[in-house]
């Protein structure tokens, strides 16, 4: 049986875009999710921290703060929205035609994104953008990972 | 049986922190597909061995002789829960995990740093206070080649100083000149304690610009500031900062009030119909620079009564920033004999920044006043022309303009393309070889591989026009690294 998920999996993944509902609980969307572009957002959020430091060298440091301040606040949004989203990602599982594995799968990756987004909300909390990066490379990994399991593109 | 399904599978999607690009790609992504598909076989196996034991357990449990009540709270407890829950509760159940359990990367208890971090980003805390320090800065490395050097001016060597571009036969046997300098290399240092009345702020910065020819300490900034409240030496008020371009060169493009100097300044947010300003009100201090009749340099008389009034209200959005800002000055020469000439005037300035597409942006400063020389392009510009011998002292009508565009072609490498623009109207009795014009355009490729180094090159071609009406040129070409602390 796990031969025949491990195919089917696969399959999918690698398969071509396709409409409607899949055998796999495929979704096509064809706007971004929630949280995929608060996921975005995280991404340019750190790029403009980072450009602080890069680019804006005129800057006093004390200025740069109040800037990072102000992007790690609205890091810290992103990934609220992020984990928050995990609750209606789970919610929507008795509508996918799953069989128990794949459920057990999907369950797994959107309880590994809510954790990695409070992570990061966590270290926005306190102020450690430098900390940021560390986990939001995996929370992007989990998010396409179930989306090229789970969802058509 | 729950939880090590959890362990199990939490085990395999473990593989997932592993640190990699921004983006899972194709590669990566059919490892993971190949790892999960693995812990799910694993999985599968291990629940069929589960259930087999637990099938066995229970014909055991059948047979052995219990007490009834110890056989009723075995039925009714864990163990038959466990043999049959709801589908979907135990898929929820079993895949929650322990927010501080292995394989799900960063934890939050691992991700802070004990209580010596400072409230701020890089910085320590003074054990027993609430002051964060910090140390910050950077060494540059600037090679600049000149197709013309500034005559008599190391600094005009070592970065755009508009007033040493060389006309006439100040050119003369200054052509092609190289100088390879660190001054620009910065140290700064800087403290934060929270307080009753506001956020107290120090921050000092020191460069090596103090002299010409060799490598002596200059200070930037020095400041205090707590609330709104801020003493010290930095940016003029006047200056919208963050409208200044990426340049390596230090000295900018020309048209920009780019100045630093002591002065008292409140800041006040507001809201004006529900829209978030900053008013800012300042005395900074004050220096008269006249240009005279008599040799081309511009004199400081040192005479000053009142210090330069500077306003500003400044929006600041999600798009950028804009800034407003006046300025009013009085303009004072008092020579010991005879009688004091002093004019007061204004300069008004609108800058800013605003972010295109990306992380690109357009940074533009349009400023005028009859007081504003001594506040643009380095101080080229005479605030007033002084005719001493007549008793006269005239405003200089002075106009600066800049816009840059800046261009990210990806995470590493940006441009940055720059042109400015002043004019400054000199009285006719004033030195003719005084400067009244400028013009600069900066174009430069950067590199920042990491975040804490960056590689440049630069083009520069700036003009200066002087009162006689003929005119010098200046290209340029500069390499800078600049690493980081």
């Amino acid at each position: 049986m796990s031969r025949l998920v491990l195919m089917s999996l696969l399959l999918v993944a690698c398969a071509p875009k396709s409409g409607s509902w899949q055998s796999l609980g495929e979704v096509e969307r064809t706007s971004p999710s929630l949280h995929g572009v608060a996921d975005q957002r995280l991404r340019d959020l750190m790029l403009k921290i980072d450009s602080l430091v890069m680019s804006e060298k005129e800057m006093t440091e004390i200025q740069r703060d109040l800037y990072r301040k102000k992007y790690t606040q609205k890091i810290r949004e992103s990934a609220q929205m992020i984990s928050n989203n995990a609750a209606a990602v789970r919610a929507s599982l008795p509508f996918l035609p799953l069989n128990t594995t794949q459920q057990a799968a999907f369950l797994i990756l959107a309880d590994r994104m809510e954790v990695q987004a409070r992570n990061i909300e966590n270290l926005a909390a306190a102020n450690h953008s430098d900390q940021i990066p560390d986990v939001l490379n995996p929370l992007a990994v989990t998010c396409r990972a179930c989306h090229q399991l789970f969802r058509v593109q | 049986m729950r939880r090590l399904a959890t362990g199990t599978m939490s085990l395999g999607l473990s593989l997932l922190t592993l640190p990699g690009p921004a983006r899972a790609t194709d590669e990566e992504l059919k490892v993971l597909l190949k790892t999960l598909s693995q812990q799910v076989q694993q999985l599968n196996d291990r629940v069929n061995h589960l259930e087999q034991e637990l099938a066995q357990e229970r014909q055991v449990r059948t047979r052995a002789t219990v007490s009834p009540g110890l056989a009723a709270s075995s039925t009714q407890g864990s163990v038959g829960s466990m043999a049959k829950p709801s589908p979907q509760e135990a898929l929820v159940a079993n895949s929650r995990p322990a927010a501080s359990g292995p394989g799900w990367g960063t934890t939050p208890d691992k991700a802070f740093k004990p209580n010596t971090v400072g409230d701020i980003k890089g910085s320590i805390k003074i054990p027993g206070t609430d002051t964060s320090l910090a140390i910050g800065g950077y060494a540059k490395l600037d090679a600049v080649f000149s197709n013309v050097g500034a005559f008599g001016s190391a600094y005009g060597d070592q970065y755009l100083m508009l007033a040493t571009i060389p006309v006439k036969a100040a050119r003369l046997g200054e052509n092609s000149q190289t100088t390879l300098h660190a001054k620009e290399s910065r140290f700064w240092f800087k403290s934060y304690t929270p307080s009753a009345y506001g956020d107290i702020n120090t921050y000092l910065e020191f460069d090596l610009y103090g002299a010409a020819d060799s490598y002596l300490p200059r200070l930037r900034h020095a400041y205090g500031s707590m609330g709104g409240f801020l003493g010290g030496q930095t940016w003029t008020t006047f200056l919208n900062q963050s409208a200044i371009p990426e340049t390596l060169d230090v000295g900018s493009s020309v048209g920009l009030g780019n100045l630093r100097q002591p002065m008292i300044r409140w800041s006040q947010p507001f809201k004006l119909f529900g829209v978030p300003l900053e008013f800012q009100a300042a005395a900074e201090s004050p220096g008269t620079r006249l240009a005279l009749r008599e040799v081309p340099a511009l004199f400081a008389p040192n005479d000053d009564r009142y210090p330069d009034f500077i306003a500003r209200f400044k929006y600041d959005s999600e798009w950028g920033n804009l800034t407003l800002a006046g300025m009013a000055r009085q303009i004072r020469y008092a020579p010991s004999v005879g009688p004091v000439l002093a004019q007061w005037g204004g300069a008004a300035s609108l800058a800013g920044k605003i972010n295109t597409i990306g992380l690109d942006n357009i940074r533009f400063s349009l400023s005028f006043g009859n007081v504003l020389g001594r506040y643009i392009s380095l101080g080229s510009f005479g605030d007033a022309s002084m005719d001493a011998a007549a008793n006269t002292l005239r405003l200089n009508n002075t106009y600066g303009a800049m816009l840059s565009y800046q261009h990210w072609w990806d995470s590493q490498w940006r441009s940055t393309v720059a042109y400015g623009f002043v004019q400054s109207n000199l009285a006719r009795f004033a030195n003719a070889d005084l400067s009244t014009q400028g013009q600069s355009v900066h174009v430069n490729l950067l590199w920042s591989p990491v975040v804490y180094a960056t590689f440049g090159l630069e083009y520069i071609y700036a003009t200066r026009n002087v009162e006689s009406g003929i005119y010098g040129d200046l290209q340029r070409v500069q390499f800078s690294s600049r690493f980081n602390f």
